[in-house]
């Protein structure tokens, strides 16, 4: 967008725009707004919607040191008319009590009309006497994208209000990363690992920023093919999209050499 | 072959590429690019991937001329936020500091090609002062809570940039935008360590500058880049130079009493870029590696550039050439003729802006390059098929006039019987021509070596301090004003009798 504003007394509204520019090209703009974002396919309300997760059941427990204990349960989905391939459930709310250490399950396909038992499991840590139970977790179910089972695009306000974000299966890179990457990347797998790591290995120096975390990113950045590492901005950009996590990443990084020597040619 | 033989002979190849190696490393010339605000590390990669495929693939320097690059760079301040307005606080408090130290660095800014007179104690104190404490004290920003902690990311890349350049000597520094600030500040303590043997370590070549400084007067800034210069008027005028008064931030310097003045940056090096797709303007790969047609500011840069290439590409690399050559020049340990020259202004006797490092004695020969615009176009980039170019020869004499006149509308050299050429009547030759002379600095203003332009009819004698002197400089002084609007003279070459 082009904006030409002549007016002195208009200069602010041209900071904005600039700076907008700027801020939109280094990892402003937010994770999207609700008109952008996946609606989930189901979540327990409405109960008709489908397909959806029906019910919940511990397969393990182990007590923790805190007196908590943390619980494996496996799920139960229920589909409707349409079969479904390559999907995820996720839990999208759950009580403050229960800690969610991995909240996703990947489903994978349904038949029509089917039910499906898949064999990954969710972990919650919560008090002997409280457990997760069916009625006290929120769900979504998501498509895939390029057919990557990914986790539906996670609530804005949680998403950043931390560091980490929204990690629904705790594979280390936040839900609309995943989903960015699966949806910019996911076409070509080798593109798609490249650029997981990529997110993967930034999210790691954001919450764990060491010799080891940064060279690891660093180094994945310095040898990628130049014709992929002009598409990793969007990447970084969606990453690096507030205050602290801006702040976090300059910090690990200044004042570093940045050299491709040591690349394999 | 035995395998003793063959591993003899591996171990003579082996030894041979160990004892090549350093060469092979000492034959590269080190760039190392400084980013600007607002990149990731992708984004500085690729940078750096754009300049060393232009350096690596263009056809302006071929066979020997080429030079091989080693390519790195140092990562600058990025991303923050729109909402504490990071970068720009960043930004206002290092031209704050530029206004403060600007007195020393020009003790310390030397023409890319001129022996160095850097004023180490000057060096110093912007790097303590400027750099140990990046808080200069008199900005409303300071009193409003910003401070060092804030600048901290600042002062990191301008002293590791430092400490790489030590590690990497010589080297180019290739800064972009805000990255110009902090290689400043890094010169500034290299400058402090080493006094004139930075000349030997570093130049600057200094892209989109919001800077008012040019250490090494190699800049490449176009007009109309909306980031850096107001004058470029877009996003409503609003850029690096006038942000203080729209967000007013105030401070106090010797150019700005307690108030929200804009800042002064570098003039623009060139002009012509139109509207890209770079919206501001300003990227270093979208718009200063661009293949657009740009041309040269009158006056603005003393380097010789590569005929018919005006892409920003081509400008750059020949400015990174310029920087390469000049480092070479000064380690070489022999200081030959390294300077190219400079645009003149026809109508306002200019001098060559840098010094040359030659000694002028009697027998010398030099030949200019001397460049013209016949018609009177606007077009003031002497590198434009519009500029005829002719050759003068000046040789010194032990008791002659080294004036060197050419008739434009001839184009004759004239000659005298004793072999030299100068002048005998300026008036008649200055009706329609232009002359070329030397002057030397000479407490601290450039004179003549010859009394006046109206001079005797018998050669006149060089003036006895001109011989063996160092550093002269070349003036051009115009006639025929009204055929040629622009002239360059750069000095093809300088032979020593």
């Amino acid at each position: 967008m082009r904006t030409w504003i002549l007016s002195g007394g208009l200069r602010l509204g041209a900071l904005a725009l600039l700076l907008g520019a700027f801020i939109a090209g280094c990892g402003g703009g937010g994770t999207g707004t609700a008109s952008n974002r996946e609606q989930p396919l189901a979540a327990t309300s409405p109960a008709a919607v489908f397909p959806r997760v029906i019910s919940i059941n511990r397969v393990s427990q182990t007590n923790l040191s805190d007196g908590r204990v943390e619980s494996i349960y496996r799920v139960n989905i229920v589909n409707g008319p349409e079969a479904k391939s390559g999907l995820m459930a996720t839990i999208v709310e759950a009580p403050g009590s229960l800690e969610v250490v991995d909240g996703s399950v990947l489903v994978g396909n349904v038949t029509a009309n089917g039910t499906s038992a898949p064999t990954d499991t969710i972990t919650i840590r919560h008090a002997r006497s409280a457990p997760a139970t069916s009625a006290n977790l929120v769900w979504a179910v998501s498509e895939p994208i390029n057919g990557i089972p990914v986790p539906p695009e996670p609530n804005s306000l949680t998403n950043q209000s931390t560091v980490k974000g929204v990690d629904s299966n705790a594979n280390g890179v936040r839900d609309d990363i995943e989903r960015l990457v699966a949806q910019a990347f996911g076409a070509v797998p080798t593109d798609y690992d490249a650029a997981f790591d990529v997110a993967k290995t930034l999210q790691d120096v954001l919450l764990n920023r060491n010799d080891l975390t940064t060279s690891a990113h660093l180094n994945l950045i310095a040898c990628m093919p130049s014709v992929l590492r002009k598409r990793m901005p969007a990447v970084e950009h969606l990453t690096l999209n507030t205050e602290q996590r801006r702040g976090l990443y300059v910090r690990a990084f200044v004042g570093l050499e940045l050299t491709e020597e040591g690349c394999a040619k | 072959m035995t395998t003793n033989a063959r591993l003899f002979f591996r171990g003579i190849a082996l030894t041979m590429a160990l004892v090549l190696l350093p060469a092979i490393a000492a034959a590269q010339t080190n760039v190392i690019y400084v980013n600007g605000i607002w990149n990731t590390l992708s984004q500085h990669f690729e940078a750096q991937d754009e300049l060393r495929r232009q350096l690596n693939e263009s056809p302006n320097h071929t066979g020997a001329a080429k030079k091989s690059f080693l390519i790195t760079g140092i990562y600058n301040n990025a991303c923050v936020p729109l909402s504490s307005l990071q970068d720009l606080k960043e930004v206002y408090v290092l031209k704050t500091s530029e206004e403060l130290y600007a007195a020393d660095f020009r003790k310390i800014a030397v023409p890319y090609n001129t022996q160095p007179s850097v004023d180490a104690a000057a060096a110093a104190r912007i790097r303590d002062k400027y750099l140990f404490d990046m808080t200069p004290g008199v900005t409303s920003l300071e009193a409003d809570g910003f401070g060092t902690l804030d600048m901290v990311d600042t002062q990191t890349a301008a002293l590791q940039l430092a400490d790489r350049l030590r590690s990497r000597q010589p080297a180019i520094v290739v800064a972009h935008s805000q990255g110009n600030l902090v290689a400043n500040l890094a010169y500034a303590v290299l400058a402090a360590q080493y006094g004139n043997d930075v000349h030997k370590k570093v130049r600057l070549v200094n892209v989109a500058n919001p800077s008012e400084f040019s250490a090494h007067g190699l800049n490449l800034s176009h007009d109309h880049d909306g980031v850096i210069f107001a004058d470029a008027n877009l996003n409503g005028g609003f850029n690096l130079q006038n942000f203080p008064s729209t967000l007013n931030w105030t401070r106090t310097t010797p150019r700005c009493s307690n108030a929200a003045c804009d800042f002064s940056g570098a003039r623009p090096t060139f002009f012509g870029a139109g509207v890209g797709a770079d919206l501001f303007r300003h990227g270093f790969v979208e718009t200063y590696l661009s293949s657009e047609t740009i041309y040269l500011k009158f006056g603005a840069i003393d380097i010789g550039f590569t005929p018919n290439a005006f892409r920003f590409r081509d400008r750059l690399e020949d400015l990174i050439y310029a920087a390469a050559g000049s480092l070479d020049t000064f380690n070489s340990g022999i200081v030959t003729f390294v300077a190219r020259g400079a645009v003149m202004a026809v109508n306002d006797p200019s001098f060559l802006r840098n010094a040359l490092p030659i000694t002028v004695g009697v027998g010398d020969s030099i030949i200019f390059i001397v460049k013209f615009n016949s018609k009177s176009s606007n077009i003031s980039d002497p590198e434009h098929p519009i500029y005829r170019a002719e050759s003068i020869s000046m040789k010194i004499g032990a008791n002659a006039a080294i004036l060197v006149s050419k008739d434009l509308a001839h184009i004759s050299t004239r000659y005298f019987s004793d072999g030299y050429s100068y002048i005998a009547d300026t008036s008649r030759l200055c009706a329609n021509g232009i002359i070329i002379r030397p002057v030397m600095e000479l407490f601290g203003a450039s004179r003549s070596l010859f009394p006046s332009l109206e001079l005797p009819l018998s050669p006149p004698k060089l003036s006895a301090f001109a011989i063996g002197q160092r550093n002269i400089r070349f003036q051009v002084i115009s006639c025929g004003l009204d055929r040629v609007s622009q002239v360059l003279a750069q000095v093809e070459s300088f032979v020593k009798e």
